[in-house]
């Protein structure tokens, strides 16, 4: 890959990695890390890929990188939303609280919630990306979203 | 919380500075691999100075069968012309020093970017700018089969000659000298634009005359109008990337650089009367993979759709993405598509002049509202149809 092509798949799908990262890793520095590994990666492939193949490699890499690092981790703190410097200024108490949920879900839950939610894949394709079946990632989601009304004290409508 | 989730995580972006971090780590990977000598000498250093200057060579190739005078009249010289971009990488700017090929324009637009203003004078006057004048960034090479000579001229400033090995020589306004390849040219500022009282020199607007003598002794020009602009990086069909001039309110059009537009280029008019507008939502290149193979003019519901340019109608038709389409053919290869009228006004086999109403906009086909989506082809292949209109013409547009 040539390092236009890899400035351009960071400026298509940056964002997309670096929030994937920082919602498992739950820490900028980590989510750095990870964002830079997995695209110094894809620097190292040769292959041609179009934009959707590319973006499909990226987030399965990431949670890839993730995974690795976190077999150091045992317990980790949530990371606070007003650590993340862009996201802070908003200063919304519900986007606080609705963070803190989502953080504070187990992994598995979290990747389906994220990846649905925030970057509006199907179960379909969440279920691709995670090479588990369709109707488990439908249960994660489901799961997820009952603990999550648990967690914001059932007043958010969980859809 | 399915919108308060995504607008929470759309507020996250990617921190400053990290994708330059990557890039470095990406330059350094591979200049590892390269080997430890080849990086201590010919790429690591170059890769310091680009770092500082950020600065993008060009080169300009003139292409063998095309650069022959032309004895078949029909030849569109400089159509399939191509440009080796020696690209530089910046900590600042988006320019990666790869020493790839990149291929400009069809249109025969090249892109001399740098990071810096193009005016220069009484700016620092250290005892190396008082002597021997400023070397600019702005650099290009002739290349070429069978090129015996080349003369060079511009028209402010002057020109300076840097080899493969040694320092710039400053070579005044114009010259003419023995052909090599390995030589590469740039912009030179004089001396004396930097005394008191000296006369600024801005290359903007600049006029750039590259002629090439070939070995059988016949000769061919080119002249270039240089242009200040904010660039684009956009991905073409073959998947190269390329710089373009962007448009005023296209907040990714951020590279600001010269521009070197080839002025026996073909130039079209614009193509909507009452809209000076592009659609920056999805202008032209490969988006999520996929070819976007014209730019949006969003315009009212009846607007009148121009001819771009003389020509001929070829094809008159509807279909379910391009709704009511007409294509006018320009010869020599060039063609344009207008799409989504609401109906065309024309039919197959008639001549239109330039300016000549041909349709009305309209919202047929695979469209959300009344707009044109115009292309342009050269030999069936699209083009950025920005790269068509001069100067005057894309100042005067806007992206929204």
């Amino acid at each position: 890959m040539t390092e236009q092509a890899l400035c351009n798949a960071m400026r298509l799908h940056g964002d997309t990695v670096y929030r994937l990262a920082l919602c498992r890793m739950q820490n900028t520095a980590d989510a750095e890390d990870v964002y830079q590994d997995v695209f110094l990666r894809l620097f190292q492939q040769a292959a041609d890929w179009d934009g959707e193949h590319t973006k499909a490699w990226l987030i399965r890499a990431t949670l890839n990188r993730c995974a690795d690092l976190h077999r150091f981790r045992l317990r980790r703190p949530v990371l606070a939303l007003e650590d993340i410097p862009d996201a802070a200024q908003s200063g919304d108490p519900r986007g606080v609280e609705l963070w803190d949920a989502v953080a504070r879900l187990p992994e598995k839950l979290r990747t389906a919630v994220h990846l649905h939610y925030a970057e509006g894949y199907s179960t379909e394709e969440i279920a691709a990306l995670l090479g588990v079946p369709a109707t488990t990632v439908r249960t994660r989601l489901h799961r997820a979203r009952h603990q999550l009304k648990d967690l914001l004290g059932g007043n958010e409508n969980g859809e | 919380m399915e919108n308060n989730y995504r607008k929470l995580m759309e507020e996250i972006v990617v921190p400053e500075g990290l994708e330059d971090r990557v890039l470095y780590a990406a330059r350094r990977q591979k200049a590892e691999q390269v080997g430890p000598k080849h990086l201590a000498r010919s790429h690591w250093k170059p890769v310091l100075r680009g770092a500082v200057c950020a600065a993008c060579a060009l080169a300009l190739v003139l292409g063998t069968v095309h650069l022959r005078p032309a004895e078949k009249s029909g030849d569109q010289p400089g159509s399939t012309s191509v440009v080796a971009l020696d690209y530089a990488f910046g900590l600042t700017a988006y320019a990666a020093d790869t020493g790839e090929t990149v291929t400009p324009n069809a249109n025969g637009g090249l892109v001399l970017a740098a990071s810096k203003g193009t005016e220069f004078a009484h700016t620092v006057l250290d005892q190396e700018t008082a002597e021997h004048g400023k070397f600019t960034n702005y650099r290009f090479r002739v290349n070429g089969d069978g090129i015996r000579m080349v003369k060079l001229s511009i028209d402010r400033g002057g020109l300076y000659r840097r080899g493969a090995e040694g320092a710039p020589e400053p070579l005044g306004s114009s010259v003419t000298e023995p052909y090599d390849p390995a030589v590469s040219y740039g912009l030179w500022v004089p001396p004396e634009a930097f005394r008191p009282g000296g006369e600024k020199v801005n290359f903007d607007g600049a006029e750039l005359q590259v002629t090439a003598v070939f070995n059988d002794g016949t000769e061919r020009t080119e002249r270039y109008l240089l242009t200040e602009e904010k660039l684009r990086a956009f991905q073409s069909e073959d998947g190269t990337m390329t710089l373009a001039p962007g448009l005023a309110g296209d907040e990714q059009a951020d590279i600001p650089g010269l521009y070197a537009a080839r002025m026996e280029s073909r130039w079209l008019q614009w193509p909507v009367q009452d809209s000076r507008t592009v659609w920056k939502g999805n202008p032209y290149g490969i988006i999520n993979g996929k070819l976007h193979s014209g730019i949006d003019i969003p315009a009212d519901q009846g607007a009148v759709i121009l001819a771009a340019a003389d020509g001929t109608v070829t094809e008159v038709g509807f279909d379910r993405e391009r709704g009511n389409y007409l294509v006018l053919d320009h010869g020599d290869g060039l063609t344009t598509m207008y799409a989504h009228c609401r109906n065309v006004d024309v039919k197959e086999g008639d001549a239109v002049k330039a300016g000549e109403m041909v349709a009305a906009v309209g919202s047929t086909g695979m469209s959300t509202g009344p707009h044109l989506h115009f292309e342009v082809r050269q030999d069936g292949e699209a083009q950025n149809p920005v790269t068509y209109f001069d100067s005057a013409i894309r100042d005067s547009l806007k992206a929204e």
